[in-house]
């Protein structure tokens, strides 16, 4: 019988780790040898509190030996506060928990206050997400007919194709954290993983510094603040919603307070992912 | 109008008056409406060629929000320091490890004309400032999310002096984040936008491309190769499908067609909560809108230049203000502002996109 993706990474070594949904109304069978991520990476209202979490990673199995990701969104003053209490819950029993962080603020005070095993999280490492990229890439977009624009002045032009030159192209297959810079001031704090979103249109890394953990299928896109937000509520819908353009080449999808859009783009050869630096594919709660 | 000195006493006071400009030409005009300081992009030909004419050398798109050559801005820095106007350039993308010396080497020759500050989002590029002793004051973009006192810290870390606050934070949340920084030690400057877009998304949690924008935007038109008589000109890009930026798109879900932008029909604005912003921490009122025409920009410098005045205690009462500033907003723009344009207020039950919940 053929091997699927998760045993094929497994076999290659890659780490393998799971988002557990911690709103779910069912806690899901994971094996003890596999990460679980839990939180959330955009909403701060929609993180668990201390005994939520506790009790969720307990009925996980949780142990000492349950590798554990606590995934943190941008925060305001006091969603960081409510986020430190609930880092120092889970700290006291899962020492080694490693925490995902979303906000530059979080990141510093961890880092200057040596406090759990730190990672940058999607929202921070500065990677080219829009699925419109592929198109502007030579090799991967097929050239679009010539089309006439009209202009609000009365005037029109001709727009004609040209793909982006090699320079574009690597900057969007590059991660902003991967600059020499980052690599080493955060290194001197001992964060040493980022997260990444996706494939789409390659990867470039220069194979140094970072371990990458790579996200699927679910790729945040935008995200959106919640209004409610300061007045206790969160207005974050618990469904999702289907975005369509004309143009746009997949159908976005609204949940909570992000957009986002779904998809595997991982090559065929789990070697490949190694070679990047990727050591860890984490799925998603909808794989 | 008032004279510089004075209105460097309302400044000093109150608040200064920042302010896009996309050429020489427009810098006049901003100084002349009432700019306190000015900001402005760089794209070069050599950048263009490379990267294109995206967003990948500051968050604006296309050479009309960019001062287009190292001369020009060279100008813009003598003219500025002739006028005593600060003037930041603005490098507020997202670099990747090819970038990084071209983008240092630009900061470093807009510090050998006598630029004061750089506008920056990448703590890549502040990290090298500051391990070049650069003098650049470093003033963090909007784009770095600063929701917490924490985050200043870490900016403050990295060189910053200045932070640009995000525009989807509420007027109580703009002050707990900065009374923490205080607690902490860090006392930096705050510049909050006042004037213009505003997104159903944050700015700097977004990742849409945000490519040059076609059919209708008069504001970033593309650079257009001649061509023969009786012949369009040519505009080349590499993304002529894109029919403009994520948040415009059209989109269309079960419900219906959803609102194009966050905004109300008028620009977004927090004129009448300056003095809210100052009591919050804010000393320097940004309008946003790189790109736009000069005489559009001293519009909005005029506007917001009369709502700091107004501000002045010695000018004008609490209760004056505001029904001043709306009625000067509805001459200005030619509609009466609504709830929907505010910066900074709280709408409970309502997201980024407008529909109520």
């Amino acid at each position: 019988m053929a091997m699927g993706k998760r045993d094929r990474a497994r076999a290659s070594g890659i780490e393998q780790a799971i988002w557990v949904d911690w709103r779910g109304p069912a806690v899901p069978n994971v094996a003890p040898n596999v990460r679980v991520y839990l939180g959330h990476e955009s909403c701060e209202h929609l993180l668990p509190g201390p005994q939520e979490a506790l009790s969720l990673v307990r009925r996980l199995g949780g142990s000492q030996l349950r590798p554990l990701s606590l995934v943190t969104p941008f925060l305001t003053q006091d969603g960081l506060a409510r986020t430190r209490r609930l880092i120092d819950a889970l700290l006291a029993h899962w020492s080694e928990m490693e925490i995902v962080c979303n906000d530059w603020g979080l990141l510093w005070d961890l880092a200057t206050g040596h406090a759990g095993r730190l990672a940058l999280g999607r929202l921070l490492v500065g990677q080219s997400l829009d699925p419109r990229i592929v198109g502007m890439l030579a090799e991967l977009g097929q050239a679009p007919a010539a089309r006439v624009i009209h202009h609000v002045d009365g005037t029109a032009c001709l727009l004609r194709y040209r793909a982006a030159s090699t320079e574009a192209a690597a900057h969007f297959r590059a991660v902003s954290a991967d600059q020499a810079e980052m690599i080493d001031f955060f290194a001197g704090f001992g964060v040493e993983r980022c997260e990444i979103s996706h494939l789409r249109h390659g990867l470039l890394t220069s194979g140094r510094g970072w371990r990458y953990s790579l996200h699927r299928p679910w790729i945040p896109l935008s995200v959106q603040r919640c209004h409610g937000s300061a007045r206790g509520r969160c207005p974050c819908r618990g469904e999702e919603q289907v975005w369509s353009a004309r143009g746009f080449p997949v159908p976005l999808i609204h949940r909570d307070n992000v957009v986002g859009y779904r998809g595997h783009f991982d090559p065929a050869d789990d070697s490949a992912l190694i070679g990047l630096g990727i050591d860890r594919i984490v799925e998603g709660p909808d794989s | 109008m008032r004279g510089y000195e004075s209105r460097g006493a309302v400044a000093a006071r109150v608040g200064r008056v920042v302010a896009p400009v996309s050429s020489l030409e427009d810098c006049s005009l901003a100084i002349e409406a009432g700019a306190d300081e000015l900001y402005c992009g760089l794209l070069t030909d050599e950048w263009k060629n490379r990267y294109g004419d995206s967003e990948t050398v500051s968050r604006r798109q296309g050479r009309g929000a960019h001062v287009r050559s190292l001369d020009e801005l060279a100008a813009v820095a003598a003219m500025a320091r002739r006028r005593s106007v600060a003037v930041a350039l603005t490098l507020n993308a997202r670099y990747t490890r090819d970038q990084e010396a071209f983008i240092a080497r630009i900061a470093a020759t807009w510090e050998e004309m006598g630029g004061q500050s750089v506008v920056v989002a990448d703590p890549g590029l502040m990290l090298q400032l500051k391990r070049s002793r650069s003098r650049l004051q470093v003033h963090a973009s909007l784009l770095t999310n600063a929701f917490n006192g924490s985050t200043v810290a870490f900016l403050a870390a990295l060189g910053a002096s200045r932070v640009i606050l995000p525009r989807e934070l509420a007027l109580e949340e703009c002050s707990a984040l900065v009374d923490a920084a205080r607690s902490r030690g860090f006392s930096l400057d705050y510049e909050m936008i006042v004037l213009n877009q505003r997104c159903p998304f944050i700015d700097g949690l977004c990742g849409f491309h945000h490519a040059v924008r076609v059919p209708k935007d008069e504001f970033a038109q593309f650079e257009y190769e001649a061509a023969g008589p009786g012949s369009l000109p040519v505009a080349w890009s590499s993304d002529p499908d894109n029919r403009g930026h994520g948040c415009e798109l059209g989109w269309q879900t079960d419900d219906g067609p959803m609102k194009k932008t966050g905004d109300g029909d008028g620009p977004a604005c927090a004129a009448c909560l300056l003095s809210d912003l100052a009591r919050a921490g804010a000393r320097y009122y940004k309008i946003a809108g790189r790109g736009a025409p000069g005489a559009v920009v001293a519009r909005d410098v005029r506007f917001i230049r009369m709502a700091v005045d107004d501000c002045d205690p010695e000018v004008a009462t609490d209760g004056m203000r505001s029904d001043t500033i709306r009625r000067r907003y509805a001459a200005t723009f030619g509609r009466p502002c609504s709830a929907a344009d505010c910066y900074y207020r709280v709408r409970e039950g309502v997201d980024g996109d407008g529909k109520a919940r």
